[in-house]
């Protein structure tokens, strides 16, 4: 709870005087039914008109105040249980913007995209609600219980026994429902599993003939599904009947013992009886109220656990408190015997024990089958994750010393996946370089041989990119991409396997550009064909996490068994020798 | 929200907003019809229900007004009209004739709302099923056309929204409008110049909530739009958080996204507001509309004898008077968007699905024959895909199809599969044009390997046997061999029992399609398609692959569809496509002799996009 009000504190204020208004219009309500009992008691039986009309405007009076006051406390709840959520997505959103690679994999992208959203926006509901009704409901019903002792002390113990026995039925009601809720939850989850399932696989279950397989599939879980929707909503729809039943009950036993207090006893009177059936039915409403808001609070928990668990996480990646760098950057990389693994608890190393040197501006090659680790060593090199021994030096200097900022600007990245943001082409461009010219634009659209592409179009610079880049070939984005690392302008460049969706002209284009205008910066080219990188200075080959051979292609080609086996597979098809 | 909630409180949840994020439907009369019919079997049921909610109120009104009698019976007591003796026999009675009255009201809560949750559960376990069957016997171009997302929300949304609306709105508007319409008329009995006050507040009613809730509708769907903005904000961040960091682009994005957010909270405050203002106003309104009663009912009672009985039931009916007004309006908004939600499952429902021409036979033993003659086909008639196409391959043969992406290359293997029908040409297999069989006997003949190879949760074995079903484990264990599967699989902790997660993804990609692979040989089929079926593995693991496709391939008619060009040097015939027409084609050693796009693509001049 504690950890929560941090973000509520802006609130507080708002949420007070809410608080405040609701409460005045709940005091308000409860006062009507005594106002009234006063016109049946006094008034009609002294036959005077004068007070009649007095109490009359009065209640009017009361009512349009309540109103106005009841909707100043929904405006308040609104503001602050809204304003809660905005905090509470800020936070969310800066921490996860600090998260390592292993981080955003612990969770999964569409886990985070999922708290941040239905998360976020569940608890902002349940705060409105509570913050109408947690208050609103409590009060009613302590009011309306303290009214009727007033009214009448010896009646009032109808209302102390109803509403011991309505906590325990609702008790025992709602905490028999909601492992019920959770089963059905978890019907409901399994229900669209298998859909996702079927919708993904549909080519295949047509090519197999297979769909009445899958009916008969879906229909176990869509049958179970049914089988605890059913189990659940019953029990709840035993709510109302059972609230009935004791309001019931009691104003049959208040009506008797009401109407012998009057007659026998003397010491109530009618106008009294019949307030006293209002502030039951008050009482026992708020209590369902209050059961109801309560269920929803609790079910909101699982919300705040999953966001407590994003902002428990402490990012593993931290700036350096003192940072040290070299006065100019050169680009000259050393790796000194670096371990990692994805898993701590794991036995084997993703990379184990890596030792090289790249000079500054010599350009080196990384080749190596799939799950090698050639990626996961360039996340290690911008520290989207951390080495779990050894040093990775950058002119000299332990990269975890530099500053964040400053050693991801050094070193200029074009990832695997061609990750473009909705804007236009020149924002794409300047993401790493918010101050470039456009002719800095154009000088790498050209190297990455999409210029004539976007001087063709209708807007050049300021063609708008959609969403994911949905608008473009994978070859266009991946030339987007190469361009807006070259505009980032960094000493080094790494291309990450980032040329496989362009063709063999392409690439030729690309690679010609980088020797015209960017061949004094040093450069890593991960790759899956030999021909890419088969003339620069060194090729890394990765095996399995390890370095198994770095050297010129000549000499790798002549004794490196792993090398030879790759540069075979693709001879033999390629038509390569 | 969706019906997790379990019921929701006639009057007992003021506190809640009236939601209005839902649409409306276009025709609510057709969809009612459809509705109704769908209900089927439950109609009986939902007459029940309705007539008990009628009953549960004509039961809340009279017990309202058997208060009268007694108050009246007090009154006299306390003139010393009747005696007391009298007044407790009286009281007696009435008690029992209140309870029996009470008693059935329980009754009629407790069998409507039960009952409803059947029907409401019913009905949609049958809409689901139904939804679900057409959806596998709709044409593959519907599915293509649409994302997974929006025939997802069919079956979650749309589903929540109608279930919620038959569940909680269908029978609360039949309670809330007969409560109305009952409270109206016993007010017009019990005294018809305080019920003249009562009938002019009711426009005055009508019109308020009339305003509040266009009010509200019109913020919603602004806090909606809001909403779906932030949404695409924050996905797009989280796919490219990486890229974000290595750019030093972090600030700028949490720059927009708490600009996005800000907006956000203001919509979303303002609809909040003015769907919440609606309970206070109205119940305050309410409140000086009693209190109007209360003083004239005063007046009345010392001018012209109204009796404090009948002002007691009076006041009390004006303190119900408000409840089913609210009540209506949010039931009306909630069905609108209940109708709107069926009106689109129903519409999936008409859908067409694949049918077989009348007179179609089954394809029973294929020689595996298949030829093109002149086929045209385009997705959307502004941009034909193929044009002309013909080919054949005989039984046995290996045929590749080579060329850019978008050239039409898949296009081909949704024809042969009658995925997509072709308007003009002819397809046929053994001579038979492929209309003339049945879908499901042409499709037992082909076997396709994809490029994205999805898997299903179950055990390594049933995933094997998915390609046929009854085949003995041995079969499949055989089949795994063929496809060098068996050592992988082997070494996994539980072998062939090993339990796949959901598609798959422990499994590498190679793994997966060496699964695929397997599959596909122990169906045992006629006619193969390899689609780009080892496009996402590198070369040194593909030469892995490779004896189980050539063990595959062996003695069927295959298709394979390549955007490298390593796998088709070995195909009887190599078949160019560029823009939907074929441009070259011939073995890999006469298209070399051509000299043509073949010739350059294979030696690196020119490029596969």
């Amino acid at each position: 709870m504690k950890r929560w009000f941090v973000y509520f504190k802006k609130e507080v204020p708002l949420a007070l005087l809410g608080t405040f208004l609701t409460g005045t219009v709940v005091l308000i309500e409860l006062t009507q039914p005594r106002l009234m009992a006063r016109i049946v008691d006094v008034a009609i039986p002294a036959q005077d008109l004068g007070m009649i009309t007095d109490l009359g405007v009065r209640m009017a009076l009361l009512a349009l105040g309540g109103a106005f006051l009841g909707i100043g406390g929904v405006v308040c709840a609104a503001i602050s249980a809204s304003g809660f959520a905005e905090t509470l997505r800020h936070v969310v959103m800066e921490k996860i913007q600090r998260f390592s690679a292993k981080e955003m994999d612990s969770f999964s992208v569409s886990s985070l995209i999922t708290r941040t959203t239905n998360d976020i926006n569940y608890i902002q509901s349940t705060m409105l609600q509570s913050l109408r009704m947690l208050v609103r409901a409590p009060m009613m019903l302590v009011t309306a219980v303290v009214m009727a002792y007033f009214t009448n002390k010896t009646l009032s113990i109808v209302i102390f026994f109803a509403v011991i026995l309505l906590s325990v039925l609702l008790y025992l009601l709602l905490s028999k429902g909601y492992p019920l809720f959770v089963g059905m939850q978890k019907a409901m989850d399994k229900m669209n599993k298998n859909l996702q399932e079927g919708l993904i696989n549909l080519r295949v279950i047509k090519s197999f003939v297979a769909e009445e397989r899958e009916n008969d599939r879906f229909a176990i879980t869509n049958e179970s599904l049914m089988k605890a929707a059913k189990k659940a909503n019953s029990l709840m729809a035993l709510l109302n009947p059972t609230m009935m039943v004791v309001l019931q009950t009691s104003t049959l036993i208040v009506m008797g013992f009401g109407s012998k207090l009057i007659l026998i006893d003397g010491t109530l009177k009618l106008g009294e009886l019949l307030v006293f059936i209002n502030y039951m039915v008050f009482t026992l409403n708020s209590m369902m109220m209050l059961s109801m808001t309560l269920t929803m609070f609790s079910r909101s928990k699982a919300s705040f656990v999953r966001i407590a668990e994003i902002l428990d996480k402490t990012p593993e990646i931290r700036n350096p408190e003192v940072t040290k760098e070299p006065v100019e950057i050169r680009g000259g990389l050393s790796f000194r015997n670096v371990s990692f693994k994805y898993q701590s608890a794991s036995n084997e190393y993703d990379l184990e024990n890596l030792s090289f040197d790249v000079l500054p501006g010599e350009h080196v090659g990384i080749i190596g089958s799939t799950g090698s680790g050639k990626t996961t060593l360039i996340r290690c090199l911008t520290r989207l994750l951390d080495i779990d021994e050894g040093e990775i030096l950058l002119d000299g200097v332990s990269i975890h010393a530099f500053d964040l900022k400053k050693l991801r600007s050094s070193i200029s990245v074009i990832p695997q996946k061609n990750v473009l943001f909705s804007g236009t082409i020149a924002e794409n461009l300047r993401w790493g370089n918010r101050d470039a010219k456009d002719e800095a634009l154009w000088l790498a659209l050209n190297a990455s041989g999409i210029a004539p592409f976007v001087r063709n179009s209708q807007n050049q610079l300021d063609t708008v990119i959609q969403q994911g880049g949905a608008n473009f070939s994978g070859g266009q984005k991946q030339r987007f991409c190469i361009a807006r690392a070259l505009v980032k302008d960094s000493p080094i460049l790494v291309f990450d396997d980032s040329m496989s969706a362009l063709d063999s002209a392409t690439e030729t284009w690309v690679k010609s550009q980088l020797d015209a205008h960017y061949s004094h910066k040093t450069i890593v080219m991960i790759a899956q064909k030999i021909s890419t990188i088969k003339d620069y200075d060194r090729i890394l080959v990765m095996d399995d996490g390890k370095v198994v051979g770095y050297d010129t292609h000549a000499n790798l080609l002549e004794n490196n068994t792993v090398y030879q086996e790759i540069v075979a597979s693709q001879a033999q098809k390629e038509g390569f020798a | 929200m969706s019906n997790v909630n379990g019921t929701r409180h006639t009057g007992v949840m003021p506190g809640r907003g009236v939601n209005l994020s839902g649409s409306k439907p276009k025709s609510v009369k057709s969809t009612l019809r459809e509705l109704l019919n769908y209900l089927g079997k439950s109609k009986k049921h939902l007459l029940i229900v309705f007539s008990a909610s009628l009953i549960g109120t004509l039961c809340g009104l009279a017990s309202t007004y058997a208060i009268r009698p007694l108050l009246n019976a007090l009154e006299a007591t306390l003139n010393q009209e009747i005696s007391v003796a009298r007044f407790f026999n009286q009281l007696a009675v009435f008690l029992s004739v209140l309870g029996g009255i009470y008693l059935i009201q329980v009754l009629m809560s407790w069998l409507q709302s039960q009952l409803m949750v059947q029907i409401s559960q019913n009905t949609v376990h049958r809409l689901r099923k139904d939804l679900y069957d057409r959806m596998l016997h709709m044409p593959v171009g519907y599915h293509d056309k649409r994302t997974h997302g929006e025939i997802m929300s069919h079956f979650t949304n749309d589903i929540d929204l109608l279930s919620d609306s038959i569940t909680n709105s269908m029978s609360s508007l039949v309670s809330s409008s007969s409560m109305l319409a009952g409270t109206i008329l016993m007010m017009i009995y019990l005294s018809w110049q305080l019920a003249i006050i009562t009938l002019v507040a009711l426009p005055i009613f009508t019109f308020l909530i009339n305003r509040i809730v266009s009010m509200s509708r019109k913020y919603f769907r602004r806090q909606q739009e809001a909403i779906s903005k932030l949404n695409g904000f924050v996905e797009e961040t989280m796919e490219g958080q990486q890229v974000n960091l290595l750019f030093g682009h972090e600030n700028d994005a949490l720059e927009t996204f708490d600009r996005l957010n800000k907006n956000y909270r203001t919509h979303a405050m303002r609809a909040q507001s003015w769907s919440g203002l609606m309970i206070p106003f109205m119940m305050n309104l309410n409140a000086v509309n009693y209190a109007l009663i209360a003083s004239v009912g005063g007046y009345l009672s010392v001018t012209a004898g109204l009796s404090v009985g009948t002002l007691g039931a009076f006041v009390n009916s004006t303190r119900q008077f408000s409840r089913p007004l609210n009540e209506i309006a949010m039931q009306y908004t909630s069905i609108q968007a209940g109708l709107a939600a069926a009106e689109r499952i129903f519409g999936v429902l008409k859908q067409p699905i694949e049918t077989d021409e009348p007179a179609a036979i089954e394809l029973k033993e294929s020689e595996g024959f298949v030829r093109f003659e002149n086929v045209d086909f385009a997705y959307d008639p502004q941009k034909p895909v193929l044009h002309e196409v013909s080919f054949y391959a005989k039984p046995g043969q290996k045929i590749a199809i080579v060329g850019s992406t978008g050239a039409g290359k898949t296009t081909i293997t949704n024809l042969i599969s009658r995925f997509y029908d072709i308007p003009n040409g002819n397809i046929t297999i053994d001579n038979h044009n492929i209309k003339e069989y049945t879908r499901s006997s042409l499709r037992k003949q082909m076997a396709m390997v994809l490029q994205d190879t999805h898997l299903f949760e179950g055990t390594i074995l049933d995933n094997i046997r998915y390609g046929k079903p009854g085949a003995s484990d041995e079969a499949c264990i055989e089949a795994a061999k063929l496809a060098y599967a068996h050592s992988f699989i082997h070494r996994l902790p539980e072998g062939y029992q090993t339990r796949l997660r959901f598609d798959g993804s422990e499994l590498s990609q190679g793994q997966r399609q060496l699964l695929n692979i397997a599959r596909a040989v122990l169906a045992d089929p006629k006619i193969l398609i390899l689609d780009e079926a080892t496009s996402s593995i590198d070369t040194r693991t593909e030469s892995n692959i490779e004896k189980g496709m050539d063990r595959l391939m062996e003695g069927r008619t295959t298709f394979v569809i390549a955007h490298r060009l390593s796998t088709v040097r070995h195909a009887n015939a190599i078949l160019v496509l560029e823009n939907g027409v074929i441009l070259e084609r011939g073995d890999h050693a006469e298209l070399m002799r051509q000299n043509g796009r073949y010739a350059s693509l294979v030696r690196g001049q020119s490029e596969l996009t």
